[in-house]
């Protein structure tokens, strides 16, 4: 009698990984199914370290899963959902062919819908964890709010994408937490900073749906990944909105007076006038309390040590920084897109406007002679006003990347622009850093020869005159 | 004053009989024999009856019976000067209160109900007694059957029967009324207490892994030179970074071709070495076999040894080997012993052995760390495709314009996202599964096609 043989693949690899068609015999659900639970539950497949053993000595390419995940996908209870819905479909089916239209009716009445909460809950546990995890989602929702319903891509998916995008960009622009741009030949892409947490993704321009770009993407796996991800983006909406005290859903101020405007230009049905109000970005939220407008500040203890006070100016660099484009204001040409350019501009503070023909929320007119700048990409313009500086939009990014408002006349129109630098590069000791560069940050030392801060002292001048201009013009309408 | 006719009725045709009878001629009377069906069918006359018939279905139609209307719906005074000229103002609205001709099309006159199926006789017992019930029903739970909503066009939310689902609403999840919420322990002793059983472990997961399943960043942002309007150097950074991908993919297609080529034409098989290679082994096969069987007989004549009495081992013998073997082992294990107590003496040596040992280890131990952080951020292998890098990218220098309103952009996001997921190890390559075709083709030549032959 000798000791019982230790059998092969019963114990290490062999039992810690499963095979994606064991996993789904054990999991009892269709293909199909088990990547949507997969993609649902953030179950990613893993490649064990030694595939052989992990295979019990087969060496054929498959895909692993741990054993433990697939337990505990298998105690999710939305795998009865999925049953269910199995079986709708079926019965559906057959009252289809049965031609019983009655019996259709109280089906699709009846049809099991599962909810996404709990899992948003168990995957992100703080608010925290949800605004790290922010980059994937908002690419994909702000993706798919541009893209048009086909087979594959749902209206109802697209319509929900556009009203968190629209709903996420005012949020930026209330919390004024936007702090990159960079337009790329892919897209644009944003960084903004909400609670310590630094999110950046990418909105493609706005152009027509180019299906043969993206001919080997699975839509079907795509569509699951948006499906969470709209729901995760209107809790963190949720959230944010309410950690601002505003409402949400989202509420413009002086909501009566433009819609008063509206009816003596109806742009669009009445039913869509709110969201696209909204989508216009150029009127503010309305809070749940009455703020005052003047910030509380509070005082703080002061101490003499470096170290605060480093910090403290650093808020104060922050707090100025969020005032970039303040007393701006921008009229935006018809031929410029016009959602980024707003974006920007009210993210930091100043206001924008644009033709009324061109869409709903404009909020002043091209004739309006206390607009500072006016946004233009065409060599020349038609009717020119003194009052105010015609540029090229490039002009915003680049002022929001160096952090100051840079001299305008680089930006004139007809003009070669300077370059667009990516404010996302880092550059270490030793790196080439192009000459363009370096004359910024020069420039943003204030080390630079000069011309440049006198002219930005100009720009505030002539604003702040422009300004008393406005108010003296307001009174005198008043005596009149 | 000039009663004039109401159009629907001026629109009708003129041979209907009962408005316009038309004069019959009186001509002689034919005599036929009716004396069977056909007959009777062949020669009455029932012409009168049936335009009569045609012409009050036409009426019923267009508006319903004329005779059925009032007088005042089929006249009107005509009080309207026909020379005067109408008022600009009141003929504009007159316009406006006219409905379009569309409309008029589109708007039913017919007072002809539409053919509905079979319906049970009102009033018949089955009918009573189902709406009785429903109207009990309704009486006393507020049900309301799905005939009468079919009847008011309401659907069950309006009826009040379901509850409106709300639409998407979002809450604060992660507020703390984690006070509220009975503790674990207190759920499972209400589940053992309900259920007599007791609760089934949900599985604890780390999410480690389910964060970070790569180190890469979430959003990688293209090369500064994939700018809009980039600089000159970062342009041309990026351009050179497309020119080696471009050039790696060249040499792998390269690479294919020169293995899949055919060997050169010097190479190949002449009609001789075919030759050979058919008839190999056949020729000089006499040979060999005359040797082998010289050998195997050979084999066969030494005879096999007979095991002989005297051969046996006695006892005593066997007892001896025996001894012998456990006098050896005893040696062997004494020596080992004796080894072993020597060895520690030999305490230096052997901690230099083990550190040998130890830094080989290590040293191993690093070098696969060091593969690992190498490796770390580059997709692992989770299927039976490998991952592909996308092409980066990039535009060329004349394409650059310079100013937003001319630019194009590059690429797409959708598949930038897509293969992120993949880089990422979140998603596992895939290629689209072709559909295969069920049966193969089978081609016939049909005999027609057969007889036609060029040669011929």
């Amino acid at each position: 009698m000798g000791r019982l043989m230790k059998k092969k693949y019963e114990s290490g690899a062999a039992t810690a990984y499963i095979t994606r068609n064991r996993a789904i015999n054990y999991l009892q659900i269709s293909l199909p199914d088990f990547r949507r639970l997969c993609i649902l539950k953030g179950v990613y497949p893993r490649e064990p370290k030694n595939k052989k053993k992990a295979n019990k000595g087969s060496t054929a390419p498959r895909t692993f899963y741990l054993m433990k995940d697939i337990q505990y996908l298998s105690h999710e209870p939305i795998i009865n959902k999925f049953r269910e819905f199995k079986v709708f479909v079926k019965k559906l089916k057959k009252a289809f062919a049965k031609a019983e239209h009655g019996r259709v009716e109280t089906l699709q009445e009846n049809k099991p819908v599962y909810k996404l909460d709990h899992i948003i809950k168990e995957r992100y546990p703080t608010f925290v964890d949800a605004l790290r995890d922010l980059d994937d989602c908002l690419c994909l929702v702000f993706l798919f709010a541009t893209f048009p319903q086909t087979k594959n891509i749902p209206g109802d998916f697209v319509r929900r994408c556009r009203h968190l995008s629209v709903e996420f960009m005012n949020f930026v622009v209330a919390a004024k937490a936007l702090k990159k741009v960079f337009l790329s030949i892919k897209g644009i892409y944003y960084q903004v900073e909400m609670q310590g947490q630094v999110v950046t993704w990418l909105v493609p321009y706005s152009f027509g749906f180019n299906a043969k770009a993206c001919a080997d993407v699975d839509f079907r796996v795509m569509a699951h990944f948006v499906e969470f991800y709209i729901t995760m983006l209107g809790f963190v909406n949720f959230k944010l909105y309410t950690s601002l005290g505003l409402h949400y859903p989202p509420k413009l101020m002086f909501e009566a007076k433009l819609k008063d405007d509206d009816e003596k230009n109806p742009y669009c049905l009445e039913s869509e006038a709110t969201g696209e109000r909204l989508a216009a970005l150029s009127a503010s939220l309305a809070s749940v309390v009455t703020q005052n407008t003047e910030e509380d500040e509070v005082e703080l203890d002061e101490f003499e040590d470096s170290r605060t006070l480093e910090a403290k100016q650093e808020e104060e660099k922050q707090k100025a920084f969020q005032k970039l484009f303040n007393g701006l204001k921008v009229f935006v040409s018809r031929e410029v897109p016009r959602e980024p350019i707003v974006f920007t501009v009210r993210s930091f503070g100043g206001e924008a406007s644009w033709d009324r023909s061109v869409a709903m929320g404009a909020t002043f007119d091209e004739s309006d002679e206390t607009i500072t700048h006016q946004i233009m990409d065409r060599p020349k313009a038609d009717r020119q006003y003194l009052s105010r500086y015609y540029i090229q939009p490039q002009w915003l990014f680049d002022c929001v990347n160096a952090k100051m408002l840079l001299p305008v006349e680089d930006y004139f129109p007809g003009v070669v622009l300077p370059p667009h630098l990516s404010p996302f590069v880092e550059y270490k000791e030793g790196d080439y850093v192009p000459p363009e560069k370096e004359a910024l940050s020069r420039r943003q030392q204030g080390l630079d020869t000069g011309d440049a801060v006198s002219e930005e002292a100009d720009v505030s001048e002539e604003e702040e005159e422009e300004e008393e201009e406005g108010k003296e013009e307001e009174e005198i309408d008043d005596e009149g | 004053m000039a009663a004039t006719k109401s159009s629907e009725s001026s629109e009708a045709p003129q041979t209907s009989g009962s408005l316009f009878p038309q004069p019959k001629v009186r001509g002689k009377k034919k005599r036929v024999s009716k004396k069977n069906k056909s007959a009777w069918r062949k020669h009455s006359d029932i012409k009168d009856i049936e335009d009569f018939l045609d012409d009050q279905r036409l009426q019923l139609r267009t508006g319903g019976l004329v005779a059925d209307k009032a007088d005042d719906s089929l006249f009107y005074v005509d009080k309207q000067n026909d020379n005067e000229d109408e008022a600009p103002v009141a003929k504009k609205r007159k316009k406006e209160l006219k409905p379009l001709k569309i409309d008029q099309i589109i708007a039913g006159e017919t007072t002809v109900k539409p053919v509905t199926g079979h319906a049970p006789p009102m009033g018949s017992g089955k009918v009573r007694r189902k709406e009785m019930k429903a109207k009990e029903l309704e009486q006393k739970t507020g049900y309301i059957s799905k005939e009468k909503r079919k009847k008011l066009k309401l659907n069950s939310v309006q009826a009040g029967l379901k509850k409106p689902q709300a639409v998407r609403e979002y809450y604060d999840l992660w507020g703390n009324d984690a006070k509220d919420k009975p503790t674990e322990e207190e759920e499972d002793e209400h589940y053992a207490q309900v259920t007599g059983k007791t609760r089934v472990k949900v599985p604890v997961r780390t999410q480690t892994y389910a964060k970070n399943p790569s180190i890469l960043p979430k959003v990688e942002v293209i090369h500064p030179g994939g700018s809009y309007n980039p600089t000159f150097e970062d342009h041309q950074q990026l351009l050179q970074q497309a020119v080696q991908s471009e050039r790696k993919k060249v040499k792998d297609e390269k690479k294919l071709e020169r293995q899949t080529r055919l060997p050169p034409k010097r190479e190949w098989a002449t009609r001789r070495d075919k030759m050979k290679e058919l008839t190999e082994g056949l020729l000089d096969e006499e040979d060999e076999e005359e040797e082998e069987g010289e050998e195997l007989e050979g084999e066969q004549s030494i005879p096999k040894a007979t095991i002989r009495a005297e051969d046996k081992k006695s006892r005593q013998k066997r007892r001896k080997e025996k001894e012998q073997r456990e006098q050896e082992q005893q040696k062997t294990a004494d020596k080992t012993k004796k080894i072993k107590e020597h060895e520690v003496n030999r305490l230096k040596a052997i901690k230099k052995e083990i550190n040998a040992l130890e830094k080989k280890k290590e040293e191993r131990q690093k070098k696969r760390e060091e593969i690992r952080t190498q490796n770390a951020d580059k997709p692992k292998r989770l299927s039976r495709h490998k991952y592909e890098e996308p092409f980066p990218e990039f535009k060329l220098s004349e394409e650059l314009v310079g100013t937003l309103r001319e630019f194009k952009p590059e690429g797409s996001v959708l598949k930038d996202r897509f293969k992120s997921l993949q880089r990422r190890n979140i998603l596992e390559t895939r290629v689209k599964a072709k559909r295969q075709k069920k049966f193969k083709k089978k081609y016939v030549e049909k005999k027609q096609y057969k007889e036609i032959s060029i040669n011929v």
